[in-house]
């Protein structure tokens, strides 16, 4: 029985590790003709190059952007202000979820406030934070803040709301206090309830960070999208969306690493 | 087996007496939604002496649950007492073990740290906590399966991590909430053998709350039939006298077994037939109405 669990499990693990099975290479092929089709195209006239640029046109302009170091303080600008974003609203998102879901009467006024920033498109702050705190990053951080923070609380909110009752009088009844159930059961029930959430936040506060600095800023990569755009350089705005696109999925790739780590058992269920 | 000196096997309890568990005249009512009260409980007396193996039976809804809250201290009685060994149980017991109809296994922890949860929260040193653990996985089979999470466990396993989790806290009171009744009959029986051996000794007072009046037969001392709730109350009592150790196919064997399970079946058929002829007195009322 033993034996067959070990197995098993090596099983599930050594899966994840394979790089190289049916479905992957079926989509690098799907994405390699599309882009040598791009190519050809580019090439032979058939697609205008000036608006629809070329894939090796693209390569060519974020090429020359690593190689004059023009990119860094862009990219750097925007990892900053996102991060940043994520953060406090990770910090701020879980605190008032946490009171909230111990305070009715707060609750009460939190949460419908909440879901009604939620079911709206929250970007829409952004001009008046850009009023507000200027065209430096801190409006960028707020908004990036901003987009992230509501899903953050409902994340922590309704996490703790739906931690299994059995599990806290099991921890009271082997003996533990208010603050064992605390540490044993409610922020590990959270924590799943989170990890799920960064997928969507992390998507937003980059969002938050490059729409704030598109509408007005003096760096990161939405004022180069935005310079891009009005001197209609098609190369450079594409190959700036697959830096975008790019950075994201590392920050993906790392957080699903850790996500691995810390809820191990939840990847056998 | 060699076990150190500091770690007692299992229910060896040196010089106590295990203690008694007294209900006198308890009420219990829960709110409803209308604003009015819902009883549950309307004045049950109980007495179980302390060492002895008591099943509760009764029809759904009965309270069974209820009456074991009441003792681990989970809740509260509104009316008369609830009594652990002479002393009115004001919150949660530490003396008590409770092993629940769901195996309520943290999931985030391997089976090794399951077990060892209730020591850790007692602040066990570390060395005791982990010979402990190594010792109770060996009683109940599961040497081997330390670092697993109960997600890779059959439900028997995870049964049996939980019987541990229990067991290593050496409680003087065991609680059971139907706890075999989501395992097959096969895992059962072996589940019911176990529980006779590292569980009866004389030494613990048990509260066993089943549906199954046959298993409450071979297992217990005593069996209390509830009547049918709301507002129930106790209806009957009775001695269970088969020598200890029991034999569990050979109990049920025995001549005596059909009479006493005739006889309590009696009493239980007529509370379970006044819970669903209420129903079906309802049901006819509200076609009446139709």
């Amino acid at each position: 029985m033993g034996e067959r669990l070990a197995t098993e499990f090596a099983a599930t693990s050594k899966c994840r590790k394979r790089p190289l099975d049916g479905p992957t290479i079926i989509r690098a092929a799907v994405v390699a003709v599309c882009l040598l089709g791009w190519e050809a195209s580019a090439r032979v006239g058939l697609v205008d190059k000036f608006f629809f640029s070329s894939p090796l046109l693209i390569v060519g302009a974020i090429g020359q952007q690593f190689a004059s170091g023009a990119i860094y303080k862009h990219l750097i600008a925007t990892l900053t202000e996102a991060l940043w974003g994520l953060l406090l609203a990770l910090l701020a998102g879980a605190a008032l979820g946490w009171v909230a879901a111990r305070n009715r009467p707060l609750a009460a006024v939190v949460e419908p406030a909440l879901m009604l920033l939620n079911s709206v498109p929250r970007i829409v702050a952004g001009p008046i934070l850009i009023m507000w705190l200027g065209i430096g990053p801190p409006s960028k951080v707020a908004l990036a803040f901003f987009l992230a923070f509501v899903v953050i609380f409902f994340a922590v909110y309704s996490g703790l709301r739906e931690v299994d009752q059995a599990l806290v009088e099991r921890v009271l009844v082997l003996g533990g206090t208010e603050r064992d159930v605390l540490l044993h059961v409610y922020a590990p029930s959270v924590m799943v309830w989170v990890f799920s959430s960064l997928r969507v936040t992390v998507g937003l506060a980059f969002t938050g960070a490059i729409v704030g600095e598109f509408i007005a800023s003096s760096q990161g990569l939405g004022y180069l999208l935005s310079f891009a755009q009005s001197s209609y350089n098609a190369s450079l705005l594409m190959g700036v969306v697959c830096l975008i696109m790019a950075v994201v999925m590392l920050l993906f790739l790392v957080l699903s690493r850790i996500e691995a780590r810390v809820m191990r058992w939840k990847a056998l269920t | 087996m060699a076990i150190a000196p500091a770690v007692a096997p299992p229910g060896v309890l040196p010089g106590k007496h295990p203690p008694d568990v007294v209900l006198d005249q308890v009420v219990k009512r829960f709110p409803r939604p209308d604003g009015g009260d819902y009883v549950v409980l309307a004045g049950i007396d109980l007495r179980v002496d302390g060492g002895t193996f008591c099943s509760i039976v009764g029809p759904s809804g009965c309270g069974k649950t209820t009456i074991l809250r009441l003792v681990a201290g989970l809740t509260r009685a509104d009316g008369g007492r609830v009594l652990v060994a002479g002393q009115a149980v004001t919150r949660v017991n530490p003396r008590v073990g409770f092993l629940f109809q769901q195996d309520a296994l943290l999931p985030w922890r391997t089976v090794h740290d399951n077990v060892a949860l209730g020591l850790r929260l007692r602040g066990t040193p570390k060395d005791e906590v982990k010979e402990r653990v190594h010792h109770w996985l060996r009683v109940v089979g599961l040497a081997g399966f330390e670092r697993h999470y109960p997600a890779q466990l059959s439900g028997g396993m995870r049964k049996r991590v939980a019987i541990a989790q229990t067991l290593i806290c050496e409680p003087e009171i065991i609680l059971m909430d139907e706890p075999f009744t989501h395992l097959d009959a096969q895992a059962r029986l072996f589940m019911e053998e176990d529980l006779l051996d590292l569980f009866v000794d004389g030494k613990r007072t048990i509260l066993f709350v089943t549906h199954d009046l046959d298993e409450a037969i071979a297992l217990s001392d005593v069996v209390v039939v509830m009547s049918a709730g709301p507002a129930s109350t106790i209806r009957a009592r009775q001695r269970i006298e088969f020598r200890r150790p029991r034999d569990l196919l050979g109990v049920r064997r025995d001549p005596g077994f059909g009479e006493l399970s005739a006889a309590l079946w009696r009493q239980l058929h007529e509370e379970v037939a006044r819970v669903y002829g209420r129903a079906a007195r309802d049901r006819v009322r509200s076609d009446q109405q139709v």
